[in-house]
């Protein structure tokens, strides 16, 4: 189980913080925010690699029935031999405790403890990334950045097929609505390419 | 069929054996029973020649929201079933798991739609001639209640059900192995247990709690290990010597029906027939408790006493009456959170007024409080209409407040108790009223320990109230309640529940003889006290009593509370000291100050009409907000405080202003589209224009145009604001406007949301756009402003 820290500059961003100058009080409430964000989470992740076929629509996992459409997830996975393709959530408490605040009439804490979410599940993304790079090296590649459904036109509904293929709601607690959209919120899913080392490139 | 004096098999790994001969990942597997059934009834087959008693249809995706649209659920059950009796299965389990999306409140799939789902398949199994249920891989323990409930009421067929629990020993949703033991064994499962997941030795100390708190018999199928991913294909470690070691000690703790999930293989199967054919089964270390459980947390009467908070129930007080009658569950579910937080372990929900629909408002009460908090429910109603339907969306075991010795109320509560799993709360009164004497208020109790038994529910879920009268009018019933707690303890062995604050009606300095009651009840042997969390004086006694009965471990929590207390008040002295008239409102919205902020309105108020308090100080600070945000002198967390800054003033004004001057202004509805969750956004424009002194009908999220178009019409409301998130749901978004449009041509709309912009809100046909919530306030002024 991945144990997270919690980055506050991070959770800053998220709430659009530009250096505006933050009292004593502000400050405390985001430490506590981070301080419930961190006892409330539950890191799940699933990953799994597979071998990537050129066809006609777009590249296709093998021995799946994913094939990546739109030209931007094509081009940023050209000449990709195979890719990595990873879903992560913190789960369902920490929702519970935003919408509870909301509710309540703690609308502060609420946004906070959201912009603490997402800074925790990018968070997590991030460790599990850096544990397919680490995988991807052993192996002999090198990765690019990963990509989510719904950037640029990669399509969001690409959904439909990661979360069966990676079995998420039995192995992360990850399900979607009818549009696509997942829950828990704090949740991600995206593919990485894993790239020849010999083709000359160093990793991004 | 017989779960507890003999060993049932069931089979082993369907997925992995299907990976093993090239299902390609992520395909659906159920599809096979009408493409391949050869391959189907060969793994099948495979399992019957290991020596499984059961074999598991191949129905785990069989719902309508999984198949695709073009295949039945009825088509891919019957194939299944037929598939399993042609591999030569003695035994045919009906398999069903989680539908695929995710209930309410963190999801948008609903009680009653997720029953629907389960009973099509439900109904298909019975059809097509399946002996037995099998529930499994389950991680929301609502829907497993739904699942278990649409099992048990559509046919009459055994029903198993199992959970699946990460490292941590609870589900996705929360819930622990005690909880789903004693829920879903009080619910009428003919088994419970764990399977999935984990693997065989994680699970061990799982297994041993789910026997000891089980009811009914437990069944257990681990995973052969944790999953390992390599190249695309999921892969388990351990090996079946391995795996049957594990599962042989589960034997040891009474688990009677067992075996495999993903990884296992007719491997697996073998050696656990191998294992069982040595073994004869073990009896249960079974712990009898009474036990009211939530959807995460169990609260067991061990040796302890638990508080059951009282605020939730209309009798005496005013503004609780009033918000049921506006239909304002904030204001309940703020009464929740603060009983919670004050340390409450029950929480008691009663919601009986003359004025309203009290089962509707029940359910809905239970569907939000149980949203909110962690703590079981006491559903309290005399209405057996309204505990059933609220026991029913209830996620867990509740307590029923309650029955007593009539027999109308005998006759009616008491099924519900039993067929929920409820705990049941029995007043000693009947159709004579309350006796005067412990004697005959004992034999009440007796005679509905006796009823209940007869229902088939058990002792332990049954609890007392020996019912107090006022010692200012009844001064010598006092001692016969306490009486009557004594004897109910010792000859019945029943736990007590008792409401103290009755006692001291019509008594000065009431909190005092509360107390000194409260505290000698607990030496009656009270187990569980009905009474305000938020009284400290109270909680006192109860924080005492259990440094006295042993329940608090060493006094930790005890010290932790009361050895820092000195320090703490003096703290809060101080900032309430603070506050001076010298700071003027706008310097505290903008710095979030909000105690100031009341106290200040509440000074002003002496010489400023509440009305231009509003327009001179409060607007004119918000519009301040607004700037600094804008020019990113603040960002959202800074812009919240102060709006919540401003909130807080004008909690302090509403009760001075006229009835429906918060009217005037204008009512704004908000919602967020239909099948969209993300709601922060609609939340802090709906704070934001209640600032601005605008009414707002927040209708939350997931909102379906229809509901929409209804409360526009109702209302009668002249501007409605509507978010969506993703692309995906601003298709809603437009959907909902074309309604607007054609049913109620006259009321604008504004849009906002993370993926719109100004030419994409004019494309769905919005008359606004805005890109934050003070742009939405500007929008909401700008339209209302002939108004006053």
């Amino acid at each position: 189980m991945i144990k997270l820290i919690g980055n506050k500059k991070e959770a800053l961003r998220y709430l659009g913080y530009k250096g505006q100058s933050l009292d004593e009080e502000m400050e405390n409430q985001l430490d506590s925010a981070l301080k419930e964000g961190l006892r409330l989470c539950a890191p799940k992740s699933v990953y799994a690699v597979f071998d990537l076929k050129q066809t006609a629509d777009g590249l296709l996992l093998e021995n799946t029935d994913l094939t990546l459409l739109g030209e931007n997830i094509n081009n940023h996975l050209s000449g990709a031999s195979k890719c990595a393709v990873m879903a992560v959530t913190i789960g369902v408490g920490i929702e519970k405790a935003i919408s509870g605040y909301e509710r309540t009439g703690f609308l502060t804490k609420s946004v906070m403890l959201d912009g603490v979410a997402t800074a925790l599940v990018e968070e997590l993304a991030d460790r599990v990334n850096e544990e397919i790079k680490i995988k991807a090296e052993k192996e002999g590649f090198y990765c690019k950045t990963r990509f989510s459904p719904g950037y640029g036109d990669f399509p969001l509904e690409t959904q439909r097929k990661i979360i069966p293929l990676l079995d998420c709601e039995k192995r992360a607690g990850i399900f979607l609505n009818e549009n696509c959209i997942m829950s828990p919120r704090k949740s991600v899913t995206a593919v990485i390419g894993f790239f020849k080392k010999e083709d000359g490139k160093n990793g991004i | 069929m017989e779960f507890e004096n003999e060993f049932l098999l069931f089979d082993g790994g369907f997925g992995t054996m299907l990976q093993q001969r090239g299902l390609k990942t992520g395909e659906q597997p159920d599809m096979l029973n009408l493409t391949n059934p050869d391959l189907v009834r060969q793994i099948h087959k495979e399992y019957v020649d290991a020596g499984a008693d059961i074999i598991t249809a191949n129905t785990f995706s069989s719902n309508r929201h999984k198949l695709p649209e073009n295949v039945s659920v009825d088509e891919t059950v019957g194939a299944a079933i037929k598939i399993a009796r042609q591999a030569g299965a003695k035994t045919v389990a009906l398999d069903i798991s989680q539908i695929g999306i995710l209930m309410e409140p963190v999801g948008t799939l609903k009680f009653d739609a997720a029953y629907e789902y389960f009973k099509e398949t439900v109904l298909s199994g019975v059809k097509h001639g399946a002996d037995l249920i099998l529930i499994e891989t389950m991680s929301d323990l609502l829907e497993t209640k739904a699942a278990l409930l649409a099992a048990k009421e559509n046919s009459s067929l055994p029903v198993f059900v199992s959970m699946t629990l990460g490292e941590d020993g609870r589900t996705f949703l929360g819930a622990d192995a005690k909880t789903i033991a004693l829920t879903l064994s009080s619910l009428g499962a003919d088994a419970v247990g764990l399977n999935c997941s984990l693997g065989p030795v994680e699970m061990l100390p799982l297994v041993k709690e789910m026997t000891e708190y089980s009811r009914v018999p437990v069944l257990v199928q681990p995973n052969a290990g944790m999953p390992v991913y390599e190249n695309g294909k999921t892969v388990y470690t351990v090996s079946a010597e391995e795996f049957t070691d594990a599962v042989s000690k589960m034997l040891d703790y009474g688990v009677t029906i067992v075996g495999g999930c993903c990884g296992t293989t007719p491997e697996y199967t073998r050696a656990l027939r191998k294992l069982l054919t040595s073994r004869k089964p073990v009896k249960r270390n079974q712990k009898r408790v009474t036990a009211v459980t939530s959807a995460s947390n169990a609260v067991i009467l061990e040796n302890s006493v638990a508080v059951i908070g009282e605020r939730i129930n209309p009798t005496g007080k005013k503004k609780l009456r009033q918000a049921l009658i506006d239909g304002d569950f904030d204001y309940i579910v703020n009464e929740a959170i603060t009983q919670t937080e004050n340390g409450a372990d029950v929480l008691d929900v009663n919601v009986g007024l003359p004025e309203i629909d009290e089962t509707k408002t029940l359910v809905e009460a239970v569907r939000q409080i149980q949203a909110v908090t962690n703590l079981p429910l006491q559903i309290d109603s005399s209405n057996p209409e309204s505990l059933e339907k609220a026991c029913r969306i209830y996620c867990g075991k509740p307590i029923i407040n309650s029955v007593n010795g009539k027999r109308e109320s005998l006759e009616t509560v008491l099924p519900i108790a039993k067929k929920y799993g409820a705990a049941v709360v029995g007043l000693t009164l009947d159709e004579n009223g309350i006796p005067d004497t412990a004697q005959e208020r004992f034999a009440i109790a007796e005679r509905i320990l006796k009823k209940a038994l007869e229902y088939g529910i058990s002792k332990e879920d049954v609890l007392i109230d020996s019912l107090v009268l006022t010692a200012s009018t009844n001064q010598k019933a006092v001692m016969q309640t306490l009486e009557t707690i004594k004897k109910v303890k010792r000859k019945l062995g029943l736990k007590t529940v008792l409401g103290v604050s009755n006692v001291s009606f019509g008594l000065p300095n009431r909190e005092l003889v509360n107390s000194t009651f409260l505290a000698s009840a607990f030496g009656a042997g009270l187990d569980m006290p009905i009474l305000n969390p938020s009284s400290q004086r109270y909680m006192d006694v109860v924080n005492t009593f259990k440094v006295l009965n042993a329940q608090d471990e060493s006094a930790a929590q005890y010290i932790e509370k009361y050895a820092s207390l000195e320090i703490k008040d003096s703290r809060t002295d101080k900032k309430s000291e603070n506050i001076t008239a010298n700071n003027d409102m706008e310097s505290l919205v903008l710095s979030g100050r909000k105690k100031e902020a009341a106290a200040l309105t509440e000074k002003m108020l002496e010489t400023v009409p509440p009305v231009e308090i509003i327009d001179k100080y409060f607007i004119p600070s918000l519009d301040k907000v607004g700037e600094k945000y804008e020019k990113g002198e603040f960002f959202l967390p800074q812009l919240m405080s102060s709006a919540e800054t401003v909130k807080a003033g004008f909690d302090v004004l509403k009760s001075y202003l006229p009835k429906d001057e918060s009217q005037i202004k204008g009512e704004i509805l908000l919602a967020t589209v239909k099948g969209d969750i993300h709601d922060i956004g609609k939340n802090i424009v709906k704070m934001l224009l209640e600032n601005y002194g605008f009414k707002v009908l927040d209708m939350g999220k997931d909102v379906d145009e229809t509901d929409i178009v209804a409360a526009v019409k109702e209302h009668n409301i002249k501007l409605v604001g509507l978010s969506a998130l993703m692309t995906t749901t601003v298709r809603n978004m437009e959907k909902t406007i074309e309604a607007l449009r054609k049913e109620t041509p006259e009321c604008k709309i504004m849009v906002g949301g993370a993926v719109l912009n100004s030419d994409y809100a004019k494309q769905v046909g919005a008359d606004y756009y805005s890109k934050d919530a003070a742009g939405s306030a500007r929008i909401a002024e700008e339209l209302f402003k002939d108004n006053r």
